[in-house]
């Protein structure tokens, strides 16, 4: 859905009945009339701390049972064509769709701030819901990101590749600029609603937009894990899909990120809860025999995005054992960078691209496995945090390569 | 007697140095229009190289997918391909108009041959151009496809897929020329329905434990990847 036009005359009237909302919070994930009643009680007691307290709307899908009521302070409800943004999408669906559908719900309302709960809201507790709301109705945030409970070996796609790029490009130290939860506020809507030109089925733009239009970012803890994905996809279709968007979006921000210097940490609302998790052996033999094929058959590929001293360390990379298999930071970034250099210059398909990746990004997982294996919480931040930096220190070799991609050849 | 000879062997001298002094004007034609034109491909070339150089036409036509051309041009440049191809049809117009100095007739009839057979040279050779072209995208895709999926010939397969699209984009371009007539689709119904029935028979008969063991493991393969994965990409 792209256009209020095309909605149904009730919903147009419902609209207009509503009038006016100071606060939209959209939960595309509400399937069950239950599971509406209890968010709607989650969401009035986290609007209990909240000065002064918004007339809220709450957006839930037009499946839905629905069961008004109306309770004084009660959001009122709006019924709406919207899809569940916290899995990937099946061909023809689109999360970036339903976002777009809640923006110009929101809009249409004008309303002040705008939260989308992606993840399942009976899970999250008010308090979590507070953190995500607060800071833009009472702070003049524009864009809060979620702070997922992470384990080890949960969203390895975001820990390398999606986090410190963003990082190193964006200058925000985000911890997720990629999920299912976040609000906005008025003013980010309104550029979200902006013209814009294809930037892939995945939402990773949000943070990107935000930086660059030099609006006011932090990120809330939110107590639960990282959403499940339902229907996972395999690895290679989630490098295309996430990682797609990711390097349409640098192509989009070039102008931006160039000019970008370090990075910031970017405030916190919420701490940290610790995550229990065992810790022991893991077989990374698979992911290092789906490297090596990759080398064995994909070295005419790569030898086209790549540049020889890379090559090199993969080739030297093939030669150790499972255990003690270690793929350096900076390798691993300029691998990175090389590759969104390619899916920019085209220099072959673009899906191709993605494909030829997927090997490495194994390699590198299997690198990480086996180095974070027996390590606490907190050293597998501090691991992610070394990750981050070796992102930023090889920038300028992306920044060379992205100006001169002739004449820069290490 | 000794008259008559001399005189008969002073007609046929005059004849063929009349006969070549009538060809001289044509073959100094010729070499004039040859050494013109090869002078007007130079100039001609050497513009269009630079204009092409210009509008960045080799990086170009990598952006639109086509740098499959690349590997078959000189020096891997599309650029120097199409310059030299300007040049070269430069030199053949030259070389028609010195053949018209000696007979307009001849050179009619062989540029109404040349262009009555032009479209079919320009479709064959489009044809296998644009078939390598597909088949280099297909055989990268397929590679890649297959390594993701840790198919362990994907190497095979990639080759297979790539010579299959070649095969049948050569068969093609043949067709157009009209070189070979039937003996092309005889030869490429035979290659490819041989392909077939090799692996029918490899199947079937020859590799029949090999291919039943490799069924076996396919048919075990899911229980082995049921094995608890601790990963999650997303």
């Amino acid at each position: 859905m792209a256009d209020l036009e095309t909605l149904s005359s009730e919903l147009k009237d419902r609209l207009a009945q509503l009038g006016q909302a100071e606060l939209v919070v959209a939960v595309p994930g509400v399937a069950t009339g239950e599971a509406l009643r209890d968010t709607v009680i989650r969401i009035r007691s986290a609007l209990n701390g909240v000065t002064p307290g918004p007339r809220t709307v709450l957006v839930h899908p037009d499946g839905a049972m629905t069961d008004p009521g109306s309770a004084n302070g009660q959001p009122a409800l709006l019924p709406f064509p919207i899809t569940p943004v916290d899995r990937f999408p099946a061909p023809g669906e689109s999360p970036s769709e339903a976002y777009r559908s809640v923006f110009l719900a929101s809009h249409r309302l004008g309303a002040r701030a705008c939260v989308v709960v992606g993840s399942d809201p009976t899970t999250i507790s008010a308090e979590a819901l507070q953190r995500l709301v607060q800071p833009v109705v009472e702070q003049d945030f524009d864009l809060i990101t979620p702070c997922y409970l992470r384990r080890r070996f949960d969203a390895l796609l975001s820990s390398g590749v999606i986090t410190p790029l963003s990082r190193s490009l964006y200058g925000k130290r985000l911890r997720f600029p990629v999920g299912a939860d976040f609000s906005f506020s008025g003013r980010l809507v309104e550029r979200q609603l902006q013209p814009m030109t294809d930037r892939g089925t995945m939402p990773i733009w949000f943070a990107s937009d935000a930086a660059c239009g030099g609006f006011k970012i932090g990120q809330a803890q939110l107590d639960v894990p990282v959403p499940v994905q339902k229907d996972p996809p395999d690895v290679s279709s989630a490098v295309a899909q996430l990682v797609g968007p990711l390097f349409l979006d640098i192509e989009r921000n070039a102008a931006c990120w160039q000019k970008v210097r370090g990075s910031l940490p970017v405030p916190t609302f919420g701490m940290a809860s610790a995550v229990a998790e065992e810790t022991g052996v893991v077989d990374v033999t698979r992911m290092v025999e789906a490297f090596r094929l990759g080398y064995r058959n994909l070295q005419d590929v790569w030898g086209v995005v790549l540049p020889p001293a890379t090559l090199v360390e993969l080739k030297r990379l093939t030669q150790l054992a499972p255990e003690s298999f270690r793929l350096a930071d900076d390798v691993w970034a300029r691998i990175v960078y090389d590759f969104a250099l390619a899916y920019r210059l085209r220099s072959m398909s673009r899906d191709h691209v993605l494909g030829a990746m997927t090997p490495l990004y194994r390699a590198w997982v299997a690198s990480y496995a086996t180095e974070v294996r027996t390590m606490g919480a907190s050293a597998v931040e501090q691991r992610l945090e070394r990750l981050g930096t070796a992102f930023e220190a090889q920038k300028p070799y992306f920044v060379s390569r992205w100006r001169w991609p002739d004449r820069f050849n290490p | 007697m000794w008259e008559q000879a001399q005189q008969a062997l002073n007609d046929s001298s005059d004849r063929v140095i009349q006969g070549l002094a009538n060809l001289l004007p044509g073959i100094v034609a010729l070499l004039v229009a040859l050494a013109l034109s090869a002078a007007a491909a130079w100039v001609l070339a050497l513009l269009l190289r630079r204009f092409l150089r210009g509008i960045r036409f080799d990086e170009r036509l990598e952006e639109w997918g086509l740098s499959g051309l690349a590997e078959w041009s000189p020096n891997k440049s599309p650029s120097l391909l199409v310059t030299r191809t300007v040049s070269w049809l430069i030199v053949l117009i030259g070389f028609l108009i010195g053949i018209a100095a000696f007979d307009a007739s001849i050179t009619s009839e062989i540029a109404m041959r040349l262009f009555r057979y032009l479209p079919n040279v320009v479709a064959a050779v489009a044809l296998f151009l644009l078939g390598n072209v597909f088949a280099r995208f297909l055989a990268r895709g397929v590679l890649i496809s297959a390594v993701n999926h840790n198919v362990h010939y994907a190497r095979l397969l990639s080759l297979g897929v790539k010579w299959l699209v070649l095969i049948l984009a050569a068969a093609m371009a043949l067709e157009h020329l009209g070189i070979g007539g039937r003996i092309v689709e005889l030869a490429f119904g035979i290659l490819f329905g041989g392909i077939v029935l090799a692996l029918a028979l490899a199947v079937g008969l020859g590799s029949k434990d090999l291919v039943s063991r490799s069924l076996e493991r396919q048919a075990e393969k899911p229980a082995a990847e049921e094995a608890p994965e601790p990963f999650r990409h997303v």
